[in-house]
């Protein structure tokens, strides 16, 4: 049922700088993750995804993509459908 | 008429990736549908899992006067297991402890979603 899942996180993983991916689903529960990534993060990044969809301007308007950015690497989230994708990236 | 061989094909779909077993039973917690590895405590398993469900349900309805309950999701010292209504049936889901809750509830929902009308079907006739 999730081989599907898996083999795109896979292929996320292996991109030079990616240090860890995660996805969650729409109640925050993590889904599955790869790399250095706790289990844990997955309700912050989906609180985040959600509120940043409500700054959108439009109803319509695809869900934004979020980017936090430290001196260590940097984070990028994006929620399709049902699904909330966090891509850790290393400096 | 509902297939027994299909309905356990149906069931087998979601034993994957930490998934051990996945538990078909009715509201007394007698085992309708199993498909697993190692069916020695699937009756067991199953007849906790149905009394886990009722008290949950019992106390939702007295404490949030809701019985609507849509999942539960236990955490024990050696594996997890999710449990879900399915037309008049429950649906028990048992993994290791290395399968994450959102893995475990989806699996469930996309489960339980396919077996409703069927199920909803045989329960009203």
């Amino acid at each position: 049922m999730e081989k599907t899942l898996e083999k795109h996180m896979e292929e996320a993983f292996r991109i030079p700088g990616v240090s860890g991916v995660i996805c969650t689903e729409n109640s925050g529960l993590c889904l599955a993750s790869q790399g250095n990534v706790s289990d844990q993060y997955s309700g912050s990044i989906s609180a985040l995804a959600n509120q940043a969809a409500r700054l959108c301007p439009t109803q319509n308007s695809p869900a934004p993509i979020i980017v936090l950015e430290s001196e260590y690497g940097s984070l990028l989230i994006k929620k399709t459908d049902n699904i909330t994708t966090a891509v850790f990236k290393s400096s | 008429m509902l297939k027994p061989r299909a309905l356990s094909d149906v069931l087998s779909q979601a034993n994957t990736g930490g998934i051990g077993s996945t538990l078909l039973l009715n509201s007394e917690g007698s085992l309708l549908a199993f498909s697993g590895f190692g069916d020695k405590d699937a009756s067991a398993a199953g007849a906790i899992a149905s009394n886990i469900w009722t008290s949950f349900q019992k106390s939702g309805q007295l404490s949030l006067d809701d019985n609507k309950l849509d999942c539960v999701l236990v955490e024990c010292k050696l594996g997890k297991i999710a449990i879900t209504k399915v037309a008049n049936l429950l649906l028990c889901l048992c993994s290791e402890d290395g399968v994450s809750f959102g893995m475990l509830k989806t699996k469930i929902t996309a489960l339980s979603s396919y077996l409703e009308e069927p199920l909803s079907q045989i329960a009203s006739s």
